[in-house]
């Protein structure tokens, strides 16, 4: 057996796509079954993410271009740009393409760092859920305050309920600092937020974080930080393709190599890590967490995943 | 013998993995090594070693000096150590300027090679690790590994003045020539002026 171990790594794809699946359900992508109903549901990085792994999933690219071609007033370019920046690895072929078909069958949307189109023929299956439903709680703070920065600010405040620069924001948000900030005084203006001077730093908070919420209904529990968790997973997505090498010390070291690459993202979601003991000795700890983390993020369960934590859910992390 | 083994054993590993690494990369490196890794991969001496000493990269045929690493190899390095939890400096090239003044004449004839995959390391031959670690020994004075290692070696009287002749070439200081003498002295050699040439 090599130490990939092509078992696992079938495990491991089968598991990410149900995850994808299940998400995307979320939004209205015609699939079966419902795993991830209390999961607030982030478009953008979930766009962003999805089409490095879902290449590999025809059925689900094709509903998810389907959504997306019917849906993408929804979604902000402005977003896709920034999560694009800074998630590198997700600027593949797969994302050219997935955009320019988007771009091409939706005859108006214009998302960034589009190639060349594939074939592709509208499937009419999926459509966009009920906005009233809890998953969707972040597209319909978009349909009551607008698609801008202003939803986004008002969102991450709402959900963390911390105080944050506006610089903090832009980075939270993935919008530009100057449009976060131009935000953050209208609604200081309305009284919605309210600035702290601490140092030569200005925080800002919400004035009333109960009466918003009671005014935007029932929300999912689980909001995790989206690109940092769809980071983990398409992470130990690209780890399956090492079942194309063959040689057992270039997947150690490779394997090693993927796991530095999140551990910072897993402290982050205080997602429990493996064990990080030097060498081929880690090789089934990897697998073992890997098949584990993956199946309970498939089935939308975070219990059996998640470290000792003061929270009981995943929350935006943020420093505080 | 047991820890000699277990240390060459770790260092055949890294290198083995680095090996797979830079063949899988597709990108290969002919590189001379030096110091205490290179007499362990001899079986030359047993005392524990955390880096190797890398000092030039064969390239057309030709050793060059090596200043630093490079990237592919810097980057394919860091990633072994990180995952075999080696020092950030297993692999480094810190006696590199023992390339400046030249190497021990017939250097290259005598080298024992070593292939790892993607990596392929020239390893001196006895004879000129001692021209290299005495050197190093009265540079560094008699409590210093080099010293110990120098010792390992078993020299012969022949040896240590091909040596010796070697070292005044890399300094050709009054200072550095008297120093040499008391450590050749220390190994029993006593050595006139017209001996060091």
């Amino acid at each position: 057996m090599t130490s990939l171990d092509s078992e696992a790594a079938q495990t491991l794809r089968r598991e990410i796509h149900k995850f994808y699946w299940g998400v995307w359900s979320e939004l209205g992508v015609s699939g079966w079954g419902r795993t991830h109903e209390d999961w607030a549901i982030d478009p953008e990085p979930l766009i962003v993410f999805s089409p490095s792994v879902i290449a590999s999933e025809p059925r689900l690219r094709d509903e998810v271009i389907d959504w997306c071609s019917d849906n993408w007033r929804h979604v902000s370019a402005v977003r896709l740009r920034h999560l694009l920046n800074g998630n590198e690895n997700e600027e593949t072929d797969a994302w050219g393409q997935f955009a320019a078909t988007v771009n091409r069958s939706s005859g108006a949307a214009k998302w960034p760092r589009a190639t060349t189109e594939r074939k592709f023929a509208r499937t009419g299956r999926s459509s966009l859920r009920p906005l009233s439903e809890r998953s969707m709680i972040f597209l319909r703070m978009r349909s009551i305050f607008g698609l801008s920065a202003r939803t986004e600010v008002l969102r991450y405040l709402l959900f963390t309920g911390e105080r944050s620069t506006a610089a903090m924001l832009a980075a939270q948000t993935n919008y530009a600092k100057r449009n976060v900030a131009e935000a953050c005084e209208s609604l200081v203006q309305a009284g919605v937020l309210q600035s702290t001077q601490i140092g030569n730093r200005l925080y800002f908070s919400l004035v009333d974080g109960e009466a918003l919420s009671a005014f935007l209904g029932p929300s999912a529990h689980i909001r995790p930080d989206w690109p940092v968790l769809l980071r983990v997973v398409n992470a130990v997505f690209s780890w399956t393709q090492l079942e194309k090498t063959s040689n057992d010390r270039v997947v150690t070291v490779e394997t090693h190599r993927v796991f530095n690459g999140i551990r910072g993202d897993l402290n982050a979601l205080r997602l429990e890590a493996p064990d990080h003991v030097v060498g081929s000795q880690f090789m089934p700890i990897w697998r073992n967490w890997s098949v584990m983390l993956m199946r309970s993020l498939a089935a939308g369960d975070l219990a059996l995943t998640q470290s000792a934590a003061p929270s009981t859910e995943i929350t935006e992390s943020h420093p505080r | 013998m047991l820890d000699m083994d277990v240390q060459r054993e770790a260092l055949e590993e890294a290198l083995a993995t680095l090996g797979a690494v830079l063949q899988e990369q597709r990108t290969p490196y002919e590189l001379l090594a030096v110091g205490g890794s290179g007499l362990l991969l001899l079986g030359l001496i047993n005392r524990p070693t955390g880096d190797l000493d890398v000092i030039a990269l064969l390239q057309r045929g030709v050793f060059e000096k090596l200043e630093s690493l490079p990237e592919p190899l810097q980057v394919a390095a860091d990633q072994v150590g990180e995952a075999l939890g080696l020092d950030d400096r297993w692999l480094n090239t810190g006696p590199s300027s023992l390339m400046d003044l030249g190497l021990p004449r017939g250097l290259e004839h005598r080298l024992v090679t070593r292939q790892y995959g993607g990596l392929c390391l020239h390893l001196p031959s006895r004879e000129d690790q001692i021209c290299f670690k005495l050197h190093a020994a009265v540079d560094r004075g008699p409590d210093d590994k080099h010293y110990e290692d120098l010792k390992i070696l078993e020299p012969t009287r022949d040896e240590l003045i091909i040596g010796a002749r070697w070292t005044v070439t890399h300094d050709i200081s009054e200072g550095f020539r008297q120093m040499l003498k008391e450590c050749l002295a220390s190994l029993g050699v006593e050595v006139s002026d017209d001996e060091l040439g």
